[in-house]
């Protein structure tokens, strides 16, 4: 956790030096949370902006700006604006550089994230990205940990439903090479 | 949790946008939270502002339990008597004003949005304000209507084509029922309007077909009960009242008895062969009589003494006062060419009746109109003249009816002027419809001790037709406020329902089209 006291200087400077620090943490999160990268974008700008119109009665930002991510992400009214556009094509896109792991694995994962609810994606996210234990989610979402805990079998069992070649991934088994249908038909 | 989630959930985030932050973030969130909590602040005020206001003139009408007033005499039930409060003006140029003063707002405060966002929302905007403003004309009143203390109004205006039904929203008891050219139209022929006896609360009736206010349509002394359309309405609650078994003539002044004659049977020229009179508290026929082969004109052809025990009742050129419980009239008073002056052609205590002589006059102020009435105080003991009460003399009038007293010497009486075209017809005196052409109608208060006359109160332009709450006459008239008009009328709704619907078809249409074209779009992607 980071409290303000991490920042140096103004109010100005500090909510500065934050961004610097923790935009791209946030960014990840809201991509996971949105799978799209100009909603992860906007959802981050809009967490950034609130917690700057409170930054000076805020102690714990880092915590503000996490709990308003997640909220922001379950909110039915941001989910109803949220307008996915998909393209199917032929092919996975091209790895991008830099990025290691198999991109199969990326793609299918994304893909089934993309049709579970935000909320289950969220647990998700909090359990498995964050590593939070389930009082931990329970506090950052609000709900209790019963919620946490059925929410996260929920969507555990949809994962492996979407997508049984991900089955591996939630179960603890070893690694395995994942053949995409869309793969198959490129190759 | 599984280590292999984990990783694959971290290499998918590592995909994650590069996030753009502006430099002046901190600055431009800090302003528009400021701005919203603005105008959150005044749309709250404002909307304080406005249900304070409306509540403070919220005082409802009447729904029959209100408190009793004693007025000449008599008591007119289920007034509320209430404080005085402007009237609630809904809509119309306020409502325009501020929908302007609105949508300045928005473009002030939405004006960092993108022009397109912007003029979506100001156009969703203007549409709202405009479907609400426009359902709100000036007067209707949705959420409370004015009232005042009881009373004849000092100026009555025409209602508007959005006032409401007295059937839909009832008004209470009413100080004057109105009808003529300015009431009626080309689709509602038959409308009549009325004003509410404690506040300027308009309400209409829109029958088929016309019926004269104070000669088919008659009204109770306090107000409650209109007879029209063959039956009682109660003003008070908007339904129909206790069944009368005939057609209502005149009231007694304590608004106990009535005078009624075979609906069926009445027929202008025609003979009337039963008039009864009727208890109305416990629904007795206390007396009736038949005449016979001769006629007796409705509107001003019965008249109740105060006390409801004696009734005159105009047959043919004939006047005959009978008392009630006797079969045969007490006494049979010649006319010649008077008649009748009415309803209230008794005097307050019952001593004298007014009886109205036609003339012709010299210097007419219209000079093609020669008619002239004057009254005539007549003692019903002997059928003379009673001598003391200096009548003026009223020239080129179409007809006169005695609506009720304002004090023992001041008869309140309703004149037609002739309007241009009218004719003076020597053989329409007994009819209902005096003459044929158009009048103009107007009260005015006869000072018989100094010769006098007075207007009571301003009607509006086309008014021809009045029939006044009799027991409102001696309470001092009331300075009329701004009126209000009842929630609108049904058409009002089914307009603006026609309207939604048009708009509902024309974004179905859009959004089908959309989705078409969508469907166009993804079909084309290899």
């Amino acid at each position: 956790m980071t409290d303000q006291g991490s920042f140096s200087g103004g109010p100005r400077a500090g909510f500065e030096e934050f961004v610097r620090m923790r935009t791209a943490a946030f960014a990840r999160v809201a991509y996971l949370l949105t799978g799209d990268r100009h909603h992860a974008e906007d959802l981050v700008q809009t967490a950034l902006a609130r917690v700057a119109v409170h930054w000076s009665r805020i102690d714990d930002p880092e915590s503000y700006v996490r709990r308003s991510l997640y909220h922001q992400a379950v909110s039915w009214w941001r989910v109803v604006r949220r307008r996915r556009v998909e393209v199917l094509v032929g092919s996975p896109p091209e790895p991008q550089p830099g990025h290691g792991g198999d991109p199969d694995v990326r793609i299918v994962l994304a893909q089934a994230l993309a049709r579970l609810t935000p909320k289950q994606r969220a647990v998700l996210v909090l359990r498995f990205y964050e590593d939070r234990t389930e009082a931990e989610s329970a506090a950052l979402l609000g709900v209790t940990a019963g919620t946490i805990k059925s929410q996260t079998r929920y969507a555990l069992r949809r994962l492996r439903k979407i997508a049984p070649e991900l089955a591996e991934l939630s179960a603890g088994s070893p690694a395995q090479t994942v053949n995409h249908p869309a793969a198959e038909v490129s190759a | 949790m599984t280590d292999r989630l984990h990783h694959a959930l971290a290499e998918l985030a590592e995909q994650a946008p590069a996030v753009y932050v502006a430099p002046d973030l901190f600055a431009r969130a800090r302003r528009r939270h400021h701005r919203r909590a603005v105008l959150a602040t005044m749309v709250a005020v404002v909307a304080v502002g406005t249900v304070v206001a409306v509540g403070t003139m919220a005082v409802s009408p009447v729904d029959g339990a209100g408190t009793s007033q004693v007025v000449g005499g008599s008591r007119v039930d289920g007034l509320a008597v209430a404080v005085d409060a402007p009237a609630a003006v809904v809509g119309g140029p306020v409502g325009w004003s501020a929908l302007a003063v609105l949508l300045l707002l928005g473009a002030v405060f939405w004006r960092h949005l993108p022009r397109r966002v912007l003029l979506c929302r100001l156009v969703a905007l203007a549409v709202v304000g405009t479907a609400v403003v426009v359902t709100a004309p000036p007067g209707v009143a949705l959420w409370g209507e004015p009232t005042r203390q009881p009373g004849l109004p000092s100026k009555v205006v025409s209602p508007p084509l959005w006032t409401a039904r007295a059937t839909d929203a009832s008004p209470g008891p009413v100080a004057m029922v109105f009808g003529g050219r300015n009431t009626r139209n080309t689709f509602d022929e038959g409308r009549i309007a009325m004003i509410a006896a404690d506040g300027d609360r308009y309400r209409i009736l829109d029958p088929f077909s016309y019926e004269p206010p104070g000669e088919l349509a008659v009204l109770s002394p306090n107000g409650r009960y209109l007879y029209r359309g063959g039956g009682l309405l109660d003003l008070t609650t908007g339904q129909p009242g206790p069944a009368v078994p005939g057609m209502v003539l005149a009231w007694s002044d304590d608004g106990k008895r009535l005078v009624y004659s075979t609906a069926d049977e009445v027929s202008g020229q025609a003979g009337i062969p039963l008039v009864a009179v009727w208890d109305f508290a416990n629904g007795r026929i206390l007396s009736r009589w038949t005449v016979p082969g001769e006629s007796v004109p409705f509107g001003y052809g019965a008249a109740l003494s105060p006390d409801g025990r004696r009734l005159a009742l105009q047959v043919g050129r004939e006047l005959r006062i009978y008392r009630v419980g006797e079969e045969q009239p007490e006494r049979t008073i010649p006319l010649g060419a008077s008649r009748l002056g009415g309803a209230a052609a008794w005097t307050p205590d019952g001593r004298g009746l007014v009886i109205a002589r036609r003339e012709t006059c010299i210097e007419c102020p219209v000079s093609w109109y020669t008619r002239q009435w004057r009254l005539e105080l007549l003692d019903p003991e002997t059928g003379k003249p009673v001598l003391g009460y200096a009548f003026p003399a009223l020239p080129s009038v179409a007809s006169i009816a005695v609506l009720g007293w304002r004090t023992p010497t001041e008869p309140v009486v309703q004149l037609r002027d002739p309007a241009p075209g009218a004719r003076d017809d020597d053989d329409t005196e007994f009819t209902v419809f005096p003459d044929p052409g158009p009048y103009t109608g107007r009260i005015v208060v006869l000072d018989t001790e100094r010769g006098g006359q007075w207007p009571l109160l301003s009607l509006p332009e086309g008014t021809e037709d009045v029939a006044i709450a009799a027991n409102y006459l001696a309470l001092p008239i009331r300075e009329a406020g701004p009126a209000s008009y009842g929630p609108p009328h049904s058409r009002i709704w089914w307009l603006l329902l026609a309207g939604l619907a048009i708009v509902a078809i024309i974004v179905a249409r859009r959004a089908w089209w959309q989705a078409r074209h969508r469907r166009g779009q993804s079909a084309q992607v290899p």
